[in-house]
């Protein structure tokens, strides 16, 4: 049976001491869920069957849960998943061309670029509404994603790119015309 | 020009301030210190009370009266519950105060569990928040390595853990019961009323659940005492409060004014509305009924919102610009509600649904003048406290006040059979 398991030991160490936090272990389900993922990348079959045996749950119980919350992904994203608000502020301030931008770049929403490297998906406020439009890359904060800067975005994370690296530069802006104006010059700069 | 009253925003501008350092040589901890050591568990709701401090998630309900409806005679455990869900459209108040002042939050929740005798606390900080959580993660950890959590707390008999807990996207976790739901492993599904949180909430146990804000201002007041917070704000609304601002203004920010100020001096705060000249605002987050301009006026505090058409809700002002199409602002807050809308209550399931639909055909241009009765008429079947949360509520406070406020441009878009904004800009 070990032999089989798809999350590693350390997982199922972490897994019991979490659980042990709670006065009920059940409470840590979506913890380990999100443990299980981050290891992952999704939460497949696999994960919600052995979720449920650390914690005695059917996998049927489990997967009722996991497809509850938007967070957890049946399905594989790309290495690098782009969430963008598309809620009321990020509209007022230009959330339907940056999508428009994304879909230009990766493709249709939820799907993953052929390299396997980006997908990109529309959220609800993400509670950054100052840093319209605002956007997360594997849930780390992205402000004032304009169509230009998620453009880039998109072609440094598939150049590979670091990550913090990116993240560093696009949260040097300190305002929307800031990363409007910026956009453009390093966007007629890098061709 | 109003300026701004820093109470539970105070640490905004120091170096690090979400480290156990900075949060003791800024005063951190006094007020459970004081709580602890100089006061018994009654005294501490009495100040709470006294102080007139409402809860700021929403309903506004007095803080130290729910503390004080916990049953004093219950065998059960007793529990701290810290909503750090923040999910409504427009608000990021909560999110900035637990990513900045992480210790002040845990300062509050263990004032709570000692007014009410509980030795559990839970964070439930939302999934998507990686910051907020690795802060109060460490400032956990800083406070048990000090002991201001676990055994004995600052010597004293008081004993208290803490667990941080983390949504996965549902924002009808903040919702209190589904709230509960979801922290005992659950489909974030909300409850039915009663038995309430405070006789049978975590676990079917008396469980305080207070927001974020409550919760650090609670501690400043059992620290400074009640008539120091009433100060502040108006005799019915005392105190301060954080608005997040955000929109079509020049500076979007929080900003933590005394209750009572008004919605155009928050916004001029925040830099004023920005060239596009403002259309409408929602005064406390998407699911608060919009107003129209001439309500500038209004003041940011519960009697006054709802005397001026709307409720303070979130406290989060979202301004809407001129070149925004109304129809389409309210079709877009529509697929909002009908994504997060759990499924559990009909009124809410079938009414977000069919709302969002009638919505899409209006601003698509295919709908018909019947269709303004019938939005008014679905709105009627999802408000008046039909389902067991107000989620259906507040998808129908966007749709009905817009229509009252701006049915010329609904008209509008019937009569022309096209997006009249939409027309604009294509022509241009």
């Amino acid at each position: 049976m070990t032999d089989t398991r798809v999350l590693s030991e350390d997982f199922y160490t972490r897994a019991k001491q979490i659980a042990a936090r709670y006065p009920v272990a059940r409470s840590a389900l979506i913890m380990l869920l999100h443990e299980a993922q981050d290891e992952i990348g999704y939460v497949s079959d696999d994960v919600i069957r052995e979720v449920g045996s650390v914690l005695g749950l059917t996998p049927a119980d489990v997967e009722g849960v996991a497809t509850f919350y938007t967070m957890f992904k049946r399905k594989h994203p790309g290495k690098f998943l782009i969430s963008v608000c598309t809620n009321m502020s990020c509209s007022i301030n230009g959330a339907d061309e940056t999508v428009a931008a994304l879909r230009d770049a990766v493709g249709s929403e939820h799907t993953t670029t052929e390299d396997g490297t980006c997908s990109w998906e529309s959220v609800e406020c993400l509670a950054t509404c100052h840093w319209a439009v605002a956007a997360q890359v594997n849930y780390l904060d992205v402000p004032y994603l304009t169509p230009d800067r998620a453009r880039k975005l998109v072609a440094d994370l598939r150049a590979g790119r670091d990550l913090d690296e990116i993240l560093a530069d696009l949260r040097k802006a300190k305002s929307l015309s800031e990363a409007r104006t910026t956009a453009e010059r390093s966007g007629a700069a890098n061709g | 020009m109003a300026n701004e009253t820093l109470v539970v925003l105070k640490r905004r501008e120091l170096a690090e301030p979400w480290t156990l350092k900075t949060f003791l040589e800024s005063g951190g901890y006094q007020g459970l210190r004081k709580a602890l050591t100089e006061m018994t568990p009654e005294e501490v709701i009495k100040v709470v009370q006294d102080s007139g401090l409402r809860g700021r998630g929403g309903a506004g309900m007095g803080t130290g009266l729910k503390w004080s409806l916990i049953p004093k005679d219950s065998p059960k455990a007793r529990y701290v519950v810290c909503n750090g869900d923040e999910g409504e459209p427009g608000a990021f108040h909560d999110r900035e105060l637990m990513e900045t002042d992480p210790h002040a939050l845990i300062e509050g929740m263990l004032c709570a569990a000692y007014a009410i005798g509980a030795k559990h606390c839970f964070i439930y900080c939302r999934g998507e928040f990686i910051l907020a959580h690795e802060r109060l993660a460490n400032a956990i950890a800083e406070a048990y390595e000090a002991n201001y959590l676990g055994d004995n707390i600052m010597g004293t008999n008081f004993s208290c853990d803490m667990v941080l807990h983390r949504g996965a996207g549902a924002y009808i976790c903040g919702e209190e019961t589904a709230l509960l739901e979801s922290l005992e492993g659950y489909r974030g599904m909300p409850r039915p009323r009663p038995p309430f949180p405070v006789t049978e909430g975590l676990y079917a146990s008396p469980t305080v659940v207070n927001n974020v804000q409550s919760l650090q201002a609670a501690a400043q007041v059992i620290q400074n005492g009640a008539d120091w917070y009433k100060q502040w704000g108006t005799e019915r609304s005392p105190g301060t409060l954080v608005c997040s601002v955000s929109g079509a203004v020049n500076d979007p920010r929080n900003v933590e004014v005394p209750l009572g100020t008004t919605v155009a001096d928050v916004l001029e705060l925040c830099g004023g509305v920005d060239d596009r000249g403002l259309k409408a605002f929602a005064p406390g987050g998407w699911s608060t009924p919009m107003l129209p301009p001439d309500k500038l006026d209004a003041t940011m505090d519960y009697e006054g919102m709802v005397a001026a058409g709307s409720v303070l809700g979130a406290s989060s002002i979202i301004a809407v610009p001129n070149d925004m199409c109304i129809v389409r602002a309210v079709w877009r807050g529509s697929k909002f509600y009908s994504h997060e809308s759990c499924g559990k209550c009909t009124p809410c399931r079938e009414g977000t649904y069919w709302v969002e639909r009638i919505l899409e055909r209006i601003e698509a241009g295919h709908g018909h003048m019947a269709d303004l009765d019938r939005l008014e008429k679905v709105n009627n079947g999802m408000s008046g406290f039909k389902s067991l949360c107000a989620l259906a509520e507040f998808a129908a406070g966007p749709v009905g006040s817009s229509i009252i406020h701006f049915r010329d441009e609904y008209e509008e878009h019937i009569k022309l059979g096209a997006c009249p904004m939409a027309a604009e800009k294509v022509s241009a």
